[in-house]
């Protein structure tokens, strides 16, 4: 029960703040602006007309780096924010666990993380049905996957994506732990969250890091939409499993400093 | 024994090689108003900090009502403890009724509970009023009335009287001697203000470097001139003067 009031604190405490829907309605501008760009530009040959999967997941690869970094901004405030209030103080006095917290703290940006992925699959599939229609590919008269089968494809590139947004939420969370100014926080995050995601596909061990399957889902469904077969099997494996383990590292990390800490700020 | 309340031995907090606070010993009686002097870095704040687990002591004890607090870092003594640690922090985009809610709610306190304190310290009126918008004293006022939110028996209050005017002052004297009074509840009040301990406090306590130089039962109004007499000159000796 206390768990669940203090994520619904955090609810309460994120979305009294302004800034929150002006980063969302950037996201949500930002995405409509591409995907109408797209659905528009003219094409020269058949081979280069726009099919749904390939606009859907166009569109839901650049929300989902939007969102990316929203996930990244809102993490990394997630303590910085109480230090820098001093409400980290008001908070530490009441009769809860300091473990209580930084769960509550990790599973409400999990769940911000989980629904902004939702958000611009939604406004993805939305803008996609509204312009070239729900269908499946189609070349030259061929149909290469039936409607259902894309749809099915979507639907499995969301969880996917959602499964792996999660570890990122909990990195945001952690470096947010290491800061009393907000600011300082956010840009070391975003920061920390390009440099990684490049490192990430330069190392030779990459399947290994989380980042570097954060828009593989997407890619996957952009490649259908271009003819290509659908294959998730990595991104089953690598992909999900080290996602799961890297969740598992920075929860334990983010509740053993917050145990451990003094606080002195 | 049965009637202390907390009971500390031998704290002590070192930083590096900076030891902030050195052997600190005292009791709290149910229903005293302790008053713990020092000037600013004299191991005030660290001390409060560490009676309120914010902080982990480097040795020593810290035991409320005869627990040691010390041995995990539980939550169930904290029912008993209501603190202000510096100064009242809260959300500045919530207002100060929905600050006190979020609390509330955490404590298993109901919004009768919040009302009621709201009125108490003087705040009804203004509590749809965002925090950030407050006043010193209001926000004072707000952190008092969130120590109290669950009744506890002992609260930790760090200069509360801050920021306040005269009649404000008067008002959270008032409202910590009904307290104590009517509720028996003990106080721990740091504070700078010399008139202030002698108004409210049964007992004072000077720290200096981490160490308490006097613990001083307040008895009669004479009872206040050895404290006023070592305050004044660590005062004279921080501001690098030379006293009489």
């Amino acid at each position: 029960m206390m768990l669940l009031e203090l994520v619904r604190q955090e609810a309460v405490k994120l979305f009294s703040q302004r800034f929150v829907y002006v980063l969302l309605t950037l996201v949500l501008l930002s995405q409509t602006g591409r995907m109408i760009g797209l659905a528009l530009t003219p094409t020269e040959t058949a081979l280069d007309v726009l099919t749904p999967p390939q606009l859907w997941a166009e569109g839901a690869s650049l929300g989902l780096r939007f969102a990316s970094y929203v996930v990244l901004i809102l993490g990394a405030m997630g303590f910085s924010q109480e230090f820098a209030l001093g409400t980290v103080k008001t908070m530490l006095v009441l009769p809860l666990q300091r473990w209580q917290w930084a769960l509550a703290k990790q599973l409400f940006l999990c769940a911000i993380g989980a629904g902004l992925v939702l958000l611009v699959v939604l406004l993805s599939t939305v803008l996609t049905a509204v312009t070239t229609g729900m269908g499946g590919v189609v070349r030259e008269g061929l149909e290469l996957y039936a409607p259902g089968a894309v749809w099915g494809a979507m639907a499995v590139a969301t969880m996917l994506t959602i499964v792996l947004v999660l570890p990122l939420c909990a990195m945001a969370l952690l470096i947010g732990l290491y800061f009393t100014a907000s600011g300082a926080a956010v840009g070391v995050a975003i920061v920390l969250g390009i440099v990684l995601e490049i490192a990430a596909n330069l190392l030779p061990w990459h399947q290994a890091f989380f980042l570097s399957h954060l828009y593989a889902p997407f890619g996957l469904v952009l490649r259908m939409g271009r003819g290509m077969p659908f294959q998730w099997e990595t991104l089953l494996t690598w992909g999900i499993g080290s996602s799961l383990v890297s969740l598992a590292i920075l929860c334990g990390w983010i509740i053993i400093k917050l145990q451990r800490m003094d606080v002195t700020a | 024994m049965a009637d202390t309340v907390l009971q500390v031995e031998g704290l002590a907090k070192r930083f590096g090689d900076f030891w902030a606070v050195r052997d600190l010993s005292f009791q709290l009686q149910r229903g005293e108003v302790v008053g713990f002097l020092g000037q600013n870095g004299s191991g005030k704040s660290t001390t409060i900090k560490m009676l309120t687990n914010l902080i982990r002591p480097t040795a020593g004890d810290i035991r409320l009502d005869g627990e040691s607090i010390l041995a995990c870092r539980g939550a169930a003594h904290r029912q008993r403890l209501g603190a202000i640690v510096e100064a009242p922090r809260f959300y500045p985009h919530l207002s100060g009724a929905r600050n006190l809610d979020l609390l509330a709610r955490i404590l298993g306190v109901g919004g009768a509970r919040v009302a009621e304190l709201l009125h108490e310290v003087g705040l009804a009126a203004r509590s749809g009023e965002q925090f950030g918008r407050y006043s010193m004293g209001m926000k004072q006022r707000l952190g008092l009335a969130a120590v109290l939110l669950h009744r506890p028996s002992l609260i930790i209050l760090d200069e509360p009287t801050t920021g306040l005017d005269p009649v404000g002052q008067e008002q959270i004297h008032a409202l910590i001697k009904r307290l104590v009074r009517d509720d028996a509840v003990s106080v721990f009040l740091s504070s700078h203000q010399m008139d202030e301990v002698a108004d409210l406090c049964d007992r004072a306590i000077v720290i200096h470097q981490g160490e308490a130089l006097l613990n001083q039962p307040l008895r009669t109004p004479a009872d206040m001139a050895p404290v006023r007499d070592i305050f004044n000159r660590l005062a004279r000796e921080e501001a690098g003067g030379v006293g009489p």
